[in-house]
């Protein structure tokens, strides 16, 4: 009888599993290295993660009413209403989302009408939505005429835009009133930021009423006349930079019917991150404000009013006094950049007007007015109505919100990580700083590589990397090995130092640097002790015996005689 | 003749259910032996302990002369003791040509010399080579199975409820290549729980119940008391 162990061929199994993995182990790796990186072709490729929106809306109104049937949070509205509103964000996946709509009500509204009616027929209607991946990458709507809204995404980043009686970016100059100085151009052809994505042409600004329109869907007479706005956000990644820009115009501004007037209003808001700082850039820019038909100069330098030049963000306190009686009063909120690490965040904003409607009512007897206007309504009209219409229309007259109006509005966020390089690096200096750019330069470099060509070395920038990669094979006098601090000090791209190449192995990067090697360590220990475990468990932990004898172990039955 | 199988007062059981009280059994090298008895006597359970699958609680399972209690269920596999299990066992996604090579992947025969082997005794394999497992009537993956084993060369075939499923004309079929195989110096141990097509070819018969192996004698003898045994424990 020959009883053969297979504990042979265990130990086979055993020597076959270490021998894995230490081939696997870095330290013992000298296999071929792998190709070379591209070259970052101005694209998202050396960012690994990204999170990019932005929003803006030349006229954002709040309303602040606890007898609104529509629950709030505190310190929250209980409607809102932003004129000409864009959104546009954008994710690493690729995932993006677009939205545009001249006449906002906020999310609630926007998505949620059917759940309110319960029925999913129900959808608000002024607005443009389109997500990637999804069944289209645009949608373009122009609800009135003179009106556009357009949203657009897809795999390369989102863009939203939403104008009314003022031309498309880049689409050449027209006010509110007056008609376009030629035909309409397409915007493809203009070159502005949307100008590639907008393929339809420029609408004919015929101008309706839009305040009334306003003053319609908001029941509040007067309060806001919009004479031309415009707005846009788009999130992109573009030379390895995570980019947020929302951009918003006013034309004309009327509230009050024209007490309080804003002529020519731009808010802008950027934010760019690289995977390693995040970047934000604000601006404000006003024409005219006009109070009670005393006008107020609004320039770089400050507020020219009739009383001297007051510098911003203070406010003359005359126009103040004109304004509180009427419970307005009007505040210069300053722009804030809350940009931290890689994240850059800006929300710039313009002038913020409170508007107190009880104290507004006092002055202006209106509630008696409206109390028998209302009772002229037969119930039978609005017992019909889904709820909360009918209790909504009966509070009504009862109604005294306070309404803030912020003119002229853009957010931006930007933050992006950089991309964990598995295949080595092309490069052994800062691989992350795009070439040419040359602002920050990389924090770490690649933690090897395969060198770049004989001659280049790494591509530098302006401040450099604090840790440089380890170095790599490839490139006999060059390859960069330790160009993180060495990178560029002049910035833009400067070729790190030649150095000797003193890396004879390839580094471990294709298994993920030191996390990869214990991973490896890691499987080899464990497949080491689950095998002695098995084959000394019952020497280590007992086990029974046999009583007749025999012999402890699997032999070959093919080869058993008795 | 040295039993290449025995079992000295093996106890298993699952969690704190005890189902095998103490079985005694040995198979000569080379026989057929049936292992009857009726549902829920033990039967599959010992199988598992035989082959590995199930640990013996106590008692002693001595394979080829040597104690084997705590040795794995591959090694036993790459010993030469294969297990045809309840149920067949094969891969139904999988054509009838990537199962016999499965199979014989533990081995060193190559892929002609494994078809050579299962498409000799079961030529009706060679019709469905290319045809899912899954799709194939009972009594064609019942003989997939089996030839999956006979791939693998063994020295001991244990054969789990080889009729189940099947019609008699099939079943009667199968267990003729049973003996066959035997023929051929295999050791089979058959459970079934119909006793007449597995007396038909076993050399020694083995009932049990109730977790015990109540008689073991030759097929003729069982045939005999089997209605008593199955009923009442030990024949007079």
């Amino acid at each position: 009888m020959k009883a053969r162990s297979s504990n042979v061929r265990r130990g086979g199994a055993l020597v076959a599993a270490v021998a894995l993995g230490a081939l696997a182990t870095p330290a013992a790796w000298a296999g071929p290295a792998p190709a070379p990186r591209p070259a970052d072709s101005g694209s998202s490729s050396s960012l690994g993660g990204w999170t990019v929106s932005a929003s803006a809306a030349p006229v954002t109104m709040e309303i602040y009413d606890p007898k609104i049937p529509i629950p709030a949070q505190p310190g929250k509205p209980n409607l809102e209403f932003d004129i000409s509103y864009t959104r546009a964000g954008y994710g690493s996946g690729p995932t993006g989302a677009a939205t545009a709509s001249f006449l906002w009500p906020g999310d609630a509204i926007a998505f949620g009408l059917g759940q309110l009616f319960n029925s999913p027929n129900v959808k608000y209607p002024i607005l443009t939505n389109v997500q990637f991946p999804g069944a289209s990458p645009d949608a373009t709507m122009q609800p009135v005429p003179g009106s556009y809204m357009q949203s657009h995404t897809d795999a390369n980043g989102s863009t939203s835009v939403s104008s009314f009686g003022l031309p498309l970016p880049g689409t050449g100059p027209s006010l509110p009133g007056q008609a376009p100085s030629s035909a309409p151009s397409s915007p493809a052809s203009s070159g502005g930021l949307l100008g590639g994505l907008l393929g339809g042409t420029l609408p004919q600004p015929q101008l309706p009423d839009l305040g009334s329109l306003i003053r319609f869907l908001t029941g509040q007479s007067a309060l806001v006349d919009v004479q031309g706005e415009r707005s846009q956000s788009s999130a992109t990644v573009t030379n390895g930079h995570a980019v947020a820009t929302a951009e918003s115009d006013a034309g004309k501004l009327l509230i009050l019917g024209g007490l309080i007037e804003f002529d020519g209003l731009k808010v802008t808001s950027q934010s760019t991150s690289d995977g390693v700082k995040g970047t934000s850039t604000g601006n404000v820019d006003y024409g005219s404000m006009s109070v009670a038909g005393v006008n107020f100069g609004i320039t770089a330098n400050g507020i020219q009013t009739p009383f001297g030049m007051v510098a911003l963000p203070q406010l003359p306190d005359a126009m103040n006094q004109v304004l509180a009686p009427l419970g307005i009063s009007v505040a210069l909120p300053a722009a804030s950049d809350v940009s931290k690490d890689t994240a850059g965040e800006m929300f710039s904003h313009g002038l913020q007007i409170t508007i107190d409607t009880a104290k507004l009512k006092a002055m202006l007897p209106l509630t008696p007015v409206l109390n028998q206007l209302f009772a002229q309504i037969p119930p039978s009209l609005t017992s019909g109505l889904p709820a909360p219409l009918p209790s909504l229309i009966q509070t009504l007259p009862q109604l005294a919100p306070k309404i803030v109006l912020t003119v002229g509005s853009a957010k931006s966020k930007a933050d992006a990580s950089q991309a964990i390089d598995l295949s080595g690096g092309a490069s052994g200096g800062p691989t992350t700083q795009p070439s040419g750019a040359g602002t920050s330069g990389g924090t770490i470099g690649s933690s090897g590589g395969t060198g770049g060509s004989d001659t280049s070395g790494g591509v530098g920038g302006s401040s450099g990397g604090s840790v440089g990669g380890t170095g790599g094979v490839g490139g006999s006098t060059g390859g960069g090995t330790t160009g993180g601090t060495a990178g560029g000090t002049a910035g833009g791209v400067k070729p790190s130092p030649p150095m000797q190449n003193t890396a004879a192995k390839v580094t471990p990067a294709a298994f993920g640097g030191l996390p990869g090697q214990l991973l490896v360590g890691a499987a080899v220990v464990a497949c080491v002790a689950a095998w002695g475990l098995r084959k000394y468990s019952t020497l280590l932990f007992g086990g029974a015996g046999c009583e007749a004898g025999h012999s402890t172990g699997v032999p070959d039955l093919r080869e058993f005689d008795e | 003749m040295a039993p290449i199988l025995e079992l000295q007062g093996v106890h298993a059981a699952y969690g704190r259910i005890e189902v095998l009280h103490g079985v005694d059994l040995a198979v000569p090298r080379g026989a057929v032996v049936a292992l009857l008895g009726p549902n829920g006597a033990g039967k599959t359970t010992l199988m598992k302990v035989c082959s590995g699958r199930l640990r013996a609680t106590s008692g002693h399972v001595h394979l080829g002369g040597s104690h084997v209690n705590d040795a794995a269920p591959d090694a036993l596999a790459r010993a030469g003791l294969c297990t045809i299990p309840e149920g067949r066992g094969i891969f139904p996604n999988l054509t009838v040509a990537e199962n016999l090579r499965l199979s014989g992947l533990a081995g060193q025969a190559s892929a002609t010399e494994i078809y050579e082997t299962a498409f000799e005794r079961f030529p009706r394999l060679a019709e469905r080579y290319d045809q899912l497992a899954g799709s194939m009537s009972g009594g064609e993956q019942q003989m997939l199975a089996m030839a999956r084993a006979l791939v693998t060369n063994p020295a001991v075939l244990l054969v789990d409820e080889l009729s189940m499923g099947l019609a008699p004309l099939i079943v009667r079929q199968l267990y003729d290549v049973l003996g066959q195989i035997a023929e051929r110096g295999v050791t089979v141990v058959a459970v079934e729980q119909f006793a007449d097509m597995a007396l038909r070819v076993a050399d020694f018969a083995a009932v049990m119940t109730h977790g015990r192996i109540v008689a073991f004698d030759e097929p003729e003898v069982i045939r005999r008391d089997l209605a008593a045994l199955y009923l009442g424990g030990a024949a007079a």
